[in-house]
């Protein structure tokens, strides 16, 4: 379990560096993610699962400002690597998510308040006129947050695998049925999320819109994006037009 | 014969090449290595633009020390609309190296230009990337996986990243070339359209989300006689997706009343086994 725990970190630990730190190519996403982690411990299809039922949870998870979300990557990896590990199922996954990310989420914090350490260092080298230092120490930033990723990952493994499979096996059926209910519910959260954040009242009518294209015109996700673009230029325009012609 | 010509030495080329520009560009990716709530993403800020500042200011070792700690003020905004105050910025640092009378470019209104822009862009940035691009990219992505495909996350990486590079390379581009005349545009009505535009559609693809990916259905039933009447076949002869929709407005009531997201999860994890458990639903 030491080895895998090894590599299972690194890749986190890896990941979790382009999550904020660098690129932010979303390759920290659940539904990225999740397949990955499948395919290095030798289960992709049922990283995909997981990556895809986390990615609805957490759709609405969204660093915004300096607010620090549930750490996604490192909840992500852990449970997805453990239910892979545990031989179970996408229930058990989004059980241990949750918690994970939230107990991820304040080593998140810590990581990013050490780091104004970083840039009062970076204010002495600029008065000494190294600047070569300033732009080592602002890169020193990464290996931070590749610890964030590596060190909780590696140790959940590590410690954390043989536990949970013995809890594993010993679920009774009501409770891994109840929890795949759940993992369809949950996803309700990433909605409502989203709604708040796009926040803007005035702009419901457009969520019954494309909620009556599916349920009604049984129309594809892409069909409404598509009808949604359409209808974004329209309101554009009719929104703006009387303040326009004044 | 001629005098001899003294020979000048040859005055160092302080402009901006694509060489800069592109060092800009890819350093750009690097914006929140060092983040921190103190000063956010100004150690990233100064370090893109390191190489332009080093090249501007060549020989002159008091006005690059002047601008390096110009850089390192507090700077946020969504990291990839940082692109067009970063060329902006460029662009005012090439001006101020090189104008020989130095009133004419105020060093102050570098820095007023960036915390002037670094609101708006942040909320014209969080509203397109995260609440539009990504989940509608995402979703399409989830839909295919769901059934299986491994193509869904690639899917979702090419449509996301597309968005998200392009506004990468010509912010960078022309927040250099335009400079002045890219900040009118931007501080006009411009960016709130763009917001609510891209509003309309988050709003139409989270409605179709919530309709095709919750799959819970009422499983209670009530004996009348000798009929038994399924709520759910009920509700979807009036409403079909009634049950998503309720459970994300009695979600949404909670976010409005403060109720933490944590809470939330936990409270629709217990009530979805619970549910289960007594057969109200599945």
């Amino acid at each position: 379990m030491f080895g895998t725990a090894l590599l299972v970190g690194i890749l986190v630990g890896v990941i979790a560096m382009e999550a904020l730190a660098s690129f932010q190519f979303q390759f920290a996403r659940p539904l990225v993610l999740g397949p990955i982690v499948g395919l290095v411990l030798g289960d992709a299809a049922l990283g995909l699962k997981i990556g895809a039922e986390l990615e609805l949870i957490w759709m609405g998870i969204v660093g915004i400002g300096a607010a620090v979300p549930p750490d996604v990557v490192v909840g992500t990896g852990i449970a997805t690597a453990l239910a892979i590990l545990t031989h179970s199922n996408t229930e058990v996954a989004l059980a241990l998510a949750v918690p994970v990310a939230l107990g991820a989420q304040l080593i998140d914090i810590f990581v990013r308040t050490l780091n104004a350490g970083l840039i009062h260092r970076a204010d002495r080298l600029a008065d000494a006129g190294d600047y070569r230092g300033i732009e080592l120490t602002h890169l020193s930033g990464l290996g931070l947050f590749f610890l964030r990723g590596f060190i909780p990952t590696f140790l959940a493994i590590w410690l954390g695998a043989d536990w949970v499979k013995a809890l594993v096996t010993n679920l009774p059926e009501w409770l891994t049925q109840g929890l795949a209910t759940s993992g369809s519910l949950m996803a309700a959260l990433g909605f409502a999320m989203l709604i708040q954040m796009i926040g803007a009242k005035k702009l419901m009518p457009y969520l019954f819109l494309g909620f009556a294209l599916v349920v009604f015109l049984k129309v594809s996700l892409i069909a409404v994006a598509v009808i949604g673009a359409v209808f974004a230029f329209l309101h554009i325009q009719f929104a703006y037009k009387s303040t326009e012609e004044e | 014969m001629a005098a001899a010509v003294t020979q000048m030495p040859p005055k160092p080329d302080t402009a901006v090449t694509r060489k800069e520009l592109m060092s800009t560009f890819w350093r750009q990716f690097f914006l929140q290595s060092s983040w921190n709530f103190e000063r956010m993403q100004a150690l990233g800020y100064c370090f893109i633009m390191m190489p332009v500042l080093r090249k501007v200011y060549q020989g002159k070792p008091e006005m690059m020390k002047a601008a390096v700690k110009r850089h390192l003020e507090f700077f946020n905004t969504q990291p990839y609309m940082a692109a067009p105050i970063l060329g902006f910025s460029v662009a005012q640092e090439e001006q101020l190296a090189n104008s020989d009378l130095a009133a004419e470019v105020d060093p102050s209104s570098i820095n007023a230009v960036k915390v002037g822009l670094m609101g708006p862009l942040a909320g014209v940035g969080d509203s397109l990337f995260w609440l539009t691009f990504r989940p509608i990219a995402f979703s399409i992505g989830i839909a295919m996986a769901m059934g299986g495909n491994f193509l869904g996350p690639v899917i979702a990486l090419v449509l996301f990243n597309v968005a998200h590079i392009a506004t990468r390379w010509y912010g960078v581009m022309e927040g250099y070339k335009q400079g002045l005349h890219l900040l009118q545009t931007l501080r006009g009505g411009a960016l709130k359209k763009l917001t609510e535009g891209a509003g309309v559609l988050a709003m139409s693809v989270t409605g179709a989300m919530i309709a095709s990916m919750i799959s819970t259905k009422l499983t209670a039933a009530a004996t009348i006689g000798k009929t038994v009447v399924k709520f759910q076949d009920v509700l979807d002869s009036i409403l079909p997706g009634a049950v998503p929709l309720a459970v994300v407005f009695l979600v949404y009531w909670g976010l409005r009343k403060r109720i933490s997201p944590s809470w939330l999860l936990l409270i629709l994890l217990i009530v979805g086994v619970l549910g289960r458990a007594i057969h109200f639903w599945a």
